[in-house]
This record gives structure tokens, C-alpha cells and sequence, in this order.
């Protein structure tokens, strides 16, 4: 069996002996080495840290060291501070930089980075502040600002707030932090069994949650901590951390798993569009349709993936995604369109055909251009990095910097609209359009069906003897 | 100096010996003996001393019980790592689903986590003889054994670590006779 050296220290605490001066000159006070947290070094003179003094030892710090190398554990950590690495429990950040130690009794030493190699090797770890190997999540959580915290943040006073939430140099409370220590502390309660306390209601019902504790802090009305806790929800949620269903969210959104060409997705940016041309386009060619109204809600998105990906799965050997797009011609549809298709990927959905774009200015008539475009430069609202980016992507409308709406499209011309829609898909479809019933009317038959044998059922039941319950 | 051939162990003399008699010593002078070879063991009453290389072993299997001789194992935190010594290990076991990765409970009963798989953390622990694959999701501390059980519910075979401790690990039927030999039983 093979011991590395000072291994006994950490259990019996052996070490060899440390002599320490007395208040009385002349007198000793001898120690064990294993005693001792540290040795610092202060104006040319040793002083020995014991877990409840600091002591100056009889010989100078470069006469023990030779004893420390052989003993084992002892490593300097910065300039005249050699520490008992034997007595380590505990290793994270500092908030200045370095890393900051924890020895048995509670003792804190600042590391410097640069003294850090030889604790690593003894140590035999990569790292002081994570382990390997690691979940992608908590490294992205710890990133977020996660602090080991011993009780729920909603239960914290105002003090218990500020010292787990303000930085160690002064300041206010990090709300962000509060709000992902309160998401996960969230998470972790419905992970271990538990019925989500947001269970059929929204991001606001769990913002409903941490109000009252951020209000405790008399922060409440300078800023909107409302988004703070959507935007982080969102990154966690994108980073794979967590989804949206495991809070079991409500979400109405406007979308529909096509019955016969189901792998083509018809994405509009306006909500009105769903019912205005959507669902019968869905009707028509049997697609998957869905509204994101403007920018595409996470929850909307990733209900629609999971319901997406499970129809696919039950139809294996589906030609691959087609997503096609019905948004202005403007960098803002653009950007909409970029966002949902980043959210499909998030949410597991491959797409590798460039998107099908309906609003593109061969659409539309010179007299429809003239009319109903709009000068970008002169609207402002585009940021000129923006702009410039979509102007290289599109060529604007004759290479000069016009928008089109998308509603233009298929109000000016709803049979030309229709038309557009068609050309563009056909190549994609399985099953042609016009499909052989539309997906509402099967569905309002299948229905009626049932209600009949219901009703035929309910009737039979009526008439015969002996069911019917007798009148008192 | 004179030899005494008459007792030399020949075929002749061992057929003599059966019919006549044995002298006594009254009869015979006492021969002298030659030392040869090895001296004689003097028997006495105190017993013998162990040799040395017994003592070592005696003393490494006390100081494994006392302290282990593996560094101490690292476990993440939600924003530190935390160092346990693998003798303040009651057991590991594989985290419930959906989670993945090992719980590390300690003897003091709190729980730690760790990312990697229980053929991992078994790999890393194999120099320290305390530890023992009870069951396929339980490597054991068998030095902080405190009880060993039959579950009441499922009637299978576990493990307890003392009051503190408040989960059992299991011990699957093939390795249960392994580890009644490991904690002396």
C-alpha cells in the first residue's frame, strides 16, 4: 500500500514539533505542525496561525520549510504565506481574483493564481473552483451566479438578502443573481417530485414568486426585474438547463401540426395571418402552420417543437424539414425569421434547407412596389449595422433600402397569394395539394360520428327495460 | 572421547531393539555427544515474537481504518468544490433520473454530487480496500457499516450507516456473502 506523505495529519493530526515564543522572554510554547493553518511571514518575522491565535515561531519561516517540504501538504500561496493544504475542505473564486481556500475550522486564505500549480498536482485535480467532469448545465448555472444557499431565497430576509446577493466589495444586491438562485431553487423543488407551484400559469406567476422578496430591498420600481427573470428563464432554457414544460407553463399559441405535410413548416410573423391565410394554406396543402406574433415566445416555441418532433417521430421516413416564411421584407422580419429558427434548433428540430421567403419583391407588381414600400433609411427604426447586414443579404428593392409588408401579399392579391404559396411548396409536398380532405372537416366529421354513435348508444339505453332508474 | 556404536540406528541394532531390553543409564555411561550442526531449540515458556513483516501489516490494516490512503475526493457545489476524505464516506450511489451522474452521502448524512458514473468514482477509490461494490448502484464504505438488514418492503438485502445516515444502500444476493466475509460476520 502506498501513503503519500502527511496523509496521517489530516485525521490524528501527527506533525513534527513547532516551537512558539512566549509572552515570557525565554519561554517556549511547543506545537504540532498539524495544528498550524498557515505560517506567515510579517516584517522579517514568522508567526504561526493557529486556529484561534497567530503566534511568532522561534525559527524564521525559510528554516521551517525544509521540514514543511518533507512533512508534506504545506504550500505557499502567496508572498510569505505558506498554508496547511492537509486541512483543505473547500476551494471556490474569489471575488478579487484567485481562488479562495477554506481550511477545517472555517480559516479563509486567498490563493494567488500563480501559486496554484503545485496545490493542483497535490491535490490531483484540474481545477479549484470545478470538478471533472462536469454537467454542461451547472457549469452554465455556476457561470449564472449559483451560490450554495441553506434556505429558499423567498424565506430571506432583507440582511439575509444582501449578504447572499451583494458583491464581497460593497454594493448593491445582484437581482440577477437572486432571480437564478430563485429559478433554481424553483426547478430543483419540481426536479425532486413535487407539483410545479406555477403549475398551468405563466413566467409572470413565477415573477408573482420573487416579488416579495426583491421588494424587500426597495428596488422594486427602478428597474423591470420583471424581464430580468424572463431573459434569464430564457437563457437557461436555451442553454439546456431547463424547458419550459417542466414548469408546466399554459401557452395558447397559434399553431397546428399539418395532417398530411406535416414536415413542411409555414411560419408567419403577424398573429392575424393565422387566420387570415395560415389555416388555409393548411387546409389546402396539409402543412404545419404556426404565428409567431412578432418576436417568437420560448414557451410557443418549444411547445410547438415537442408536438412538432413527436408527429414526425410517428411518421419515420418524412422528407426533412422545410420551413417556409411569411414576414415583411424589412431587417426586422428578417431578424423574427433568424430568432425562430434559432428557437427550432434550441428545441431539437433540424433544419438544414435554406428558408422559402413569400414576401420577396418578384411578388409583387412595379405599381404594388411603388405604392406600398417604405424607405428604410428615411423610417430611422433600423439600425444601420442592420440594415447594412440585410441590404448585403437581399439587395433591398433594386438595390435601394425598401420594405415591404408581409400583409401586402396577401391582401393586395389573396389569389396571387395563394398561387405564391403553392408554386414555392409543391416541390416540397408528400402528398399533393389540394389534400384529399381538408384536416377541419375530417376533424368535424370524426365528431359527428362520434356524437351519433353516442347518441345511439344513449337512446337504446333509454328504451330498454329495467335501466331507467325508477321515478319515486 | 568414545562413540557409542551399540545405538547406531542400523537394521541390526533396530531388530535388537525390539527383544532385548533398553539399558539404563545406571547400566551405561552417559554418552557425550559431538554438536553438530544446528544447535538444539531451547523451549521456554514465553512465545515466540511474530516476525516483523506481520507487525507492518498489522499496523497498515489499523491505520486503513483510521485514515484512507487516497487524497481527497472532490465534489461540486453550486459554486465551490468541496473536498471529501474517503474515509468520511458511508457510500455512492447512481443520482435518480432524470439527473445523472453519483450522490456521495457521508457518514455526517449530507449528500454531495459528483458527474461521473459509479465505475468512475469506483476506479478512483480501487487502492482503498474499504470500498466494496455491494450493488451494481452502491459502492460501500464497509468500515462504516453500521447494520445489515432486510428491507421490510421489498424483503432485499441493505446496508444501514448509523442514525445519521438516514438511506440504506442496497446489496444485491450474489455479493451479499463477499461482503458478510469483508465485515467479518
Amino acid at each position: 500500500m502506498k501513503f503519500s506523505a502527511g496523509f496521517l495529519s489530516r485525521r490524528i493530526q501527527t506533525g513534527f514539533s513547532i516551537a512558539l515564543r512566549t509572552t515570557v522572554t525565554g519561554d517556549l510554547e511547543i506545537v504540532s505542525s498539524a495544528e498550524i493553518l498557515a505560517f506567515r511571514v510579517k516584517s522579517g518575522k514568522t508567526f504561526a496561525i493557529l486556529p484561534d491565535r497567530e503566534v511568532q515561531t522561534l525559527r524564521p519561516l525559510a528554516r521551517l520549510q525544509p521540514l514543511l517540504k518533507k512533512h508534506g501538504g504545506w504550500f505557499q500561496i502567496g508572498r510569505g504565506l505558506v498554508v496547511n493544504c492537509n486541512r483543505l475542505v473547500r476551494s471556490q473564486t474569489a471575488p478579487g481574483g484567485g481562488y479562495r481556500l477554506t481550511l477545517e475550522n472555517g480559516a479563509v486564505f486567498n490563493l494567488i493564481a500563480a501559486y496554484a500549480r503545485p496545490i493542483l498536482r497535490f491535490l490531483e485535480t484540474q481545477s479549484l473552483t470545478q470538478v471533472t467532469p462536469i454537467s454542461h448545465a451547472h457549469a452554465f448555472m455556476m457561470k449564472m451566479g449559483l451560490k450554495d444557499l441553506d434556505k429558499l431565497v423567498t424565506a430571506m430576509s432583507k440582511e439575509e438578502l444582501i449578504r447572499n446577493f451583494s458583491p464581497n466589495t460593497g454594493g448593491a444586491v445582484r437581482i440577477s443573481d437572486l432571480i437564478v438562485n430563485f429559478l433554481w431553487q424553483t426547478l430543483e423543488y419540481i426536479r425532486a417530485g413535487n407539483e410545479s407551484p406555477v403549475d398551468g400559469g405563466n413566467v409572470r406567476s413565477l415573477w408573482y414568486m420573487v416579488a416579495p422578496a426583491i421588494k424587500k430591498l426597495d428596488t422594486l420600481g427602478s428597474t423591470d426585474h420583471y424581464k430580468t427573470l424572463s431573459d434569464q428563464l430564457a437563457r437557461m432554457v436555451k442553454a439546456g438547463v431547463c424547458s419550459y414544460r417542466e414548469f408546466n407553463f399554459f401557452d395558447d399559441g397559434k399553431w397546428a401540426i399539418g395532417a398530411y405535410n406535416p414536415h413542411v413548416i409555414f411560419m408567419a410573423e403577424k398573429e392575424a395571418h393565422f387566420g387570415m391565410f395560415l389555416k388555409k394554406m393548411q387546409d389546402l396543402a396539409g402543412v404545419t402552420i404556426i404565428s409567431t406574433g412578432g418576436q417568437p415566445s420560448g414557451i410557443t416555441s418549444e411547445y410547438f417543437c415537442e408536438g412538432y418532433i413527436q408527429r414526425m417521430a410517428a411518421l419515420p421516413g418524412h422528407p426533412p424539414t422545410v420551413v417556409i416564411a411569411l414576414v415583411d421584407y424589412d431587417p426586422f422580419g428578417w431578424a423574427l425569421q433568424k430568432t425562430f429558427m434559432s428557437d427550432l434548433k434550441t428545441f431539437g428540430v433540424k433544419v438544414s434547407a435554406p428558408v422559402v421567403h413569400l414576401t420577396l419583391p418578384e411578388n409583387f407588381t412595379a405599381d404594388e412596389i411603388i405604392q406600398n414600400s417604405y424607405d428604410l433609411l428615411k423610417d430611422g427604426k433600423t439600425p444601420p449595422g442592420m440594415l447594412k447586414r440585410w441590404m448585403k443579404q437581399t439587395g433591398g428593392i433594386d438595390g435601394q433600402p425598401f420594405g415591404m409588408e408581409a400583409g401586402h401579399l396577401i391582401t393586395l392579391r389573396p389569389h396571387w397569394a395563394r398561387e405564391v404559396f403553392l408554386r414555392e411548396v409543391k416541390p416540397f409536398l408528400v402528398v399533393p395539394a389540394p389534400v384529399p380532405k381538408t384536416f377541419w372537416q375530417e376533424e368535424e366529421q370524426r365528431r359527428q360520428e362520434l356524437y351519433l354513435q353516442a347518441n345511439k348508444v344513449f337512446k337504446r339505453l333509454l328504451k330498454t327495460p329495467g335501466r331507467s332508474r325508477p321515478s319515486k | 572421547m568414545c562413540y557409542n556404536f551399540t545405538m547406531k540406528n542400523t537394521k541390526k541394532n533396530r531388530s535388537l531393539k525390539t527383544t532385548t531390553s533398553r539399558p539404563t543409564a545406571k547400566d551405561q555411561p552417559a554418552p557425550v555427544k559431538r554438536p553438530r550442526g544446528r544447535p538444539p531449540k531451547i523451549k521456554t515458556d514465553t512465545p515466540a515474537p511474530p516476525p516483523p513483516v506481520d507487525n507492518l501489516k498489522i499496523l497498515e490494516a489499523l491505520l486503513l481504518r483510521l485514515v484512507s490512503p487516497l487524497k481527497s475526493l472532490p465534489v461540486q457545489t453550486n459554486e465551490a468544490v468541496v473536498y471529501i476524505r474517503p474515509e468520511d464516506i458511508a457510500f455512492v450511489t447512481t443520482s435518480p433520473p432524470p439527473k445523472r451522474g453519483v450522490i456521495i452521502v457521508t457518514v455526517d448524512g449530507r449528500e454531495w454530487r459528483r458527474f461521473d458514473s459509479i465505475k468512475d468514482i469506483k476506479d478512483s477509490l480501487a487502492a482503498d480496500p474499504r470500498f466494496f461494490l455491494a450493488h451494481k448502484s452502491y459502492l460501500v464504505n464497509v468500515f462504516a457499516i453500521r447494520g445489515l438488514r432486510r428491507d421490510p418492503e421489498n424483503k432485499r438485502q441493505e446496508v444501514t450507516f448509523g442514525d445519521q445516515v438516514k438511506p440504506a444502500a442496497a446489496v444485491s444476493s450474489g455479493n451479499l456473502k463477499a461482503l458478510r466475509d469483508l465485515i467479518e460476520l
